[in-house]
């Protein structure tokens, strides 16, 4: 009886292990690079390999679509199942999967996120080859493939499309493979030499074989103007140019990583370059306009604005170190070329949050030297708690603040935590301050950082290389100083973005019924008005415009989703389910699925393949670690506070014994 | 007379150094001890909401595992991450690494003066139990212990294998930190 019931009682559990998700977020979120997961007995995943993967790039002009084929094969002897996780950039939208088995191919449908899954866990049960494309997070997707054969292969393809990016005076696309880090051999080159250490049994690692996971790009750059230079830099490439156009194929296969990026530089840029791209569809005009601002600033003449910075820094433990001496080194630099008609402020948080002043102070000598000290004595210690600190940076105005452009800029490498409460800080405090964010290091909460630019109307830039930090610091707020272009209209009316600074394109994409003949760009240049028509250009109908339209506004209602309330959230989840449904886009409420109508599998089979045991060879090195340090001063302290202690008693027993003498 | 009195200041300052050092020396030893203590609490209640529960307040990491070492009766309480911050209050987990029921390398480090001194004790075939938050335990057996270079060498991370690495500075008795030697102790489970 007792038997029976721990049998009933394991049946349960695994049952239930079965029914969960496959990975948890938390799993997701480690996640580094596309894989392909198995589900093995008892619930426990198993990564595979990836096989193959190619991408064409097509990029014509600004925008780039993308095609990404990925090949995968089932190592083992029974029907399985594989989830396949991929990251894409940012703002890449994806449209189209297609799922090829043999010589046939099967094209996906777009579907709300619950319906696509059923339609998916039916075509499993039923034994059918299906594919399922969901977003996990704006910038991670996964592909299940239900019933790959035994020994067999399927591939799967996607498309996405994106625009190209302009910062610092180049053009650019990236590819994200972010695969995990390249194995580093272990060897013991530390034979321990104290005997008594009787445990250390000298092993050597095994060196595994090299993943193999090739991986091969293939362009086509059509940049629509003459350009100086293409470049790569982290992959050989070979170019061949045709006409304007470029043919750009790696050297070699790469192995997936590194992420792959692929510049170009335009000539010089003399003035503010404003472009519309528009497309018919549907009795509309699907829009996008891209302002880039000149190669070099003007801004000599024009007399330039003034300003109210406030720095708001963390200090927090994560930050001790090297990034905390090079933010100090570059907030420095930052207050040192503020003119003498600006306004800062410092604030610096861990757990609490310290003010320089209690409001922006003027610079000058005495307030820099106060600065100077105030940078100097804080210590990355204690936990981080920015929500107060960014609070009080936005509400700490005077009178005067009005007169100036107010820049808070949030510098952190950290983890945050309530969100939504510092996303709803930020709209209710921001009046007419622009919040800036700068997030340092290998895991800032990026997602976060740019959401929190977006809500704050100003820039967001993330240094990866700890050793880069002053220097990128230091640009980004170069560019932020003068914005080339402030107060912008078209035709008269304001526009969603306020300013174009320095460096850095900007797009706006937005719908209209009909297109006036002449469209005007106005603004301020410093203090200067300035005004230009602006070029239009008229795409065909399948140019993507209209994606990339459908996209931005799906990306600024999920914005709004994420600080909304229970109520608005459902008024917003229906609208981007209508975009993405009408546009055929991947979101979070929307997934593309698609089936094979042919049953590939006996019923028998599925039987047997439930209780499949996956046989991936065991030990695939995911990462390695570097070990952290392991050791504090304490007994070192204690020791020498005790031989001090000991050391003060002899000298005075010492005197007093010759003073007796 | 007046040299008497610089003479006995002197004295006076290098005792209050003195007092100063080992007032230092013992608050790290009192906090990795004490935190130990508060974690306790926050892991009971853990266990209870299944929620990651913050020690206090102002913490940016939450334990994650309990370990526990039979043979020296002996039970720690093992923090997320492994920087710098978390290692003063408890052992800590690489977040990169695996957990006991993902079926990969599960990482921990800590001091090798406070929260991983007993590891120099540790025999080979010794037992460690970890505990996580749905209350399944893991029983790993020691497997192995060497010496690397942390300067050229990393800890690997594999999928597949139901293992432990606890980490710690090397070598033991050497009273000075920021030594690139790390003792690195392999457990396989049981």
């Amino acid at each position: 009886m007792r038997f029976y019931k721990i049998k009933i009682i394991l049946l349960l559990t695994l049952l239930t292990i079965q029914a969960n998700a496959f990975l948890t977020d938390k799993e997701y979120d480690n996640i580094q690079s596309g894989a392909i997961f198995y589900k093995a007995n008892g619930g426990k995943i198993k990564k595979g390999i990836n096989l193959d993967t190619k991408v064409s790039m097509n990029i014509t002009g600004i925008i780039n679509r993308v095609t990404v084929i990925q090949k995968f094969k089932n190592p083992d002897d029974y029907w399985t199942e594989g989830k396949y996780l991929f990251p894409l950039p940012d703002d890449a939208s994806v449209d189209t999967l297609k799922m090829k088995i043999g010589n046939t191919i099967i094209e996906g449908e777009i579907q709300l996120k619950k319906e696509a899954k059923k339609i998916y866990e039916k075509a499993k049960k039923e034994g059918k080859k299906a594919t399922l494309v969901e977003q996990h997070r704006p910038n991670l997707f996964t592909a299940s493939v239900a019933n790959i054969p035994p020994k067999g292969e399927i591939e799967v393809i996607i498309e996405y499309q994106q625009k190209v990016a302009f910062d610092n005076q180049k053009y650019s696309v990236k590819l994200p493979f972010v695969a995990a880090p390249r194995y580093i051999p272990a060897s013991v080159n530390n034979v321990p030499t104290n005997k008594s250490d009787k445990n250390i049994v000298q092993s050597v690692e095994d060196i595994d074989n090299p993943i193999d996971r090739p991986v091969d790009i293939d362009i086509v750059l059509d940049p629509g103007f003459v350009i100086q230079d293409i470049k790569s830099p982290y992959h050989k490439i070979k170019t061949i140019e045709n006409n304007g156009k470029f043919n750009i194929v790696l050297d070699s296969t790469i192995e997936a990583n590194k992420d792959f990026e692929l510049v170009w530089f335009p000539k010089e840029i003399k003035q503010i370059q404003a472009k519309l791209y528009t497309q018919a569809k549907d009795n509309k005009q699907f829009n996008l306009l891209m302002l880039t601002p000149p190669s070099k600033l003007f801004v000599d003449n024009a007399k330039k604005l003034k300003r109210e910075v406030v720095f708001v820094v963390d200090s927090s433990g994560s930050m001790s170190g090297k990034s905390m001496t090079q933010a100090k080194h570059a907030l420095t630099l930052a207050i040192n070329r503020l003119k003498e008609y600006d306004k800062f402020n410092v604030i610096d948080y861990d757990s609490t949050y310290t003010t320089l002043f209690s409001t922006a102070q003027e610079v000058n000598r005495l307030s820099k030297s106060m600065a100077r000290g105030f940078i100097n004595s804080m210590i990355a210690d204690g936990g981080t708690v920015p929500k107060d600190a960014i609070k009080y940076a936005l509400k700490s105005t005077n009178d005067e603040s009005k007169n100036y452009l107010r820049q808070v800029i949030f510098i952190t490498d950290g983890q945050l935590s309530n969100e939504e409460e510092i996303f709803r800080d930020i709209k209710l405090h921001l009046a007419d301050s622009k919040l800036f964010t700068i997030s340092i290091g290998s895991a800032p909460n990026n997602f976060f950082m740019k959401k929190a630019a977006n809500y704050g109307k100003g820039a967001f830039t993330h240094i990866a290389n700890i050793n880069e930090v002053s220097q990128k610091m230091l640009e980004f707020f170069q560019k932020i100083e003068n914005p080339s272009l402030s107060d912008i209209k078209i035709n008269g009316k304001d526009l969603e973005i306020e300013n174009l600074y320095y460096g850095e394109s900007i797009y706006h994409s937005f719908v209209s019924k009909i297109l006036d003949k002449k469209l005007i760009l106005s603004g301020k240049i410093g203090e200067k008005d300035y005004s230009q028509t602006i070029l239009i250009e008229n795409k065909n109908a399948s140019s993507g415009i209209d994606k990339l339209w459908a996209k931005d506004n799906i990306d600024k209602l999920m914005s709004k989703y994420y600080i909304a309330y229970a109520n608005d959230r459902k008024t917003i989840k229906s609208f981007v389910e209508k975009i993405a449904l009408s546009h055929s886009l991947v979101s979070k409420f929307t997934s593309l699925v698609a089936v094979d109508k042919t049953p590939a599998r006996t019923q028998q089979e599925i039987l047997k393949s439930q209780q499949v045991k996956t046989k991936i060879p065991d030990g695939w090195k995911r990462l390695s670690i570097k070990a952290p340090q392991t050791a504090t001063n304490s007994e070192l302290f204690i020791m020498l506070g005790l031989l001090f202690m000991i050391f003060s008693f002899s000298l005075l027993g010492l005197q007093r014994l010759s003073n007796e003498k | 007379m007046k040299n008497k009195i610089l003479k006995r200041s002197i004295f006076g300052l290098i005792f209050l150094l003195g007092i100063g050092l080992l007032f230092k020396g013992t608050y790290i030893q009192a906090k990795a001890i004490l935190a130990q203590y508060l974690i306790e609490e926050s892991w009971q209640e853990t266990l209870e909401t299944k929620e990651p529960t913050s020690p206090w307040s102002w913490s940016d990491t939450h334990p994650i595992l309990k370990m526990s070492v039979p043979s020296l009766n002996k039970e720690l309480f093992v923090l997320e991450g492994d920087s710098g911050s978390t290692l003063a209050f408890g052992p800590g987990h690489a977040s990169k690494s695996f957990l006991p029921k993902d079926n990969g390398t599960v990482m921990i480090s800590a001091h090798k003066d406070t929260h991983f001194r007993f590891l120099k004790d540790l025999k080979v075939g010794e037992k460690i139990v970890i505990q996580d938050e749905n209350n399944d335990s893991y029983t790993y057996k020691m497997a192995s212990a060497k010496v690397i270079d942390a300067d050229k060498n990393n800890i690997p991370i594999y999928n597949g294998i139901d293992e432990l690495v606890l980490v710690t500075c090397y070598p033991f008795d050497v009273m000075r930190t920021g030594g690139n030697q790390r003792y690195v102790v392999r457990f396989r489970e049981n």
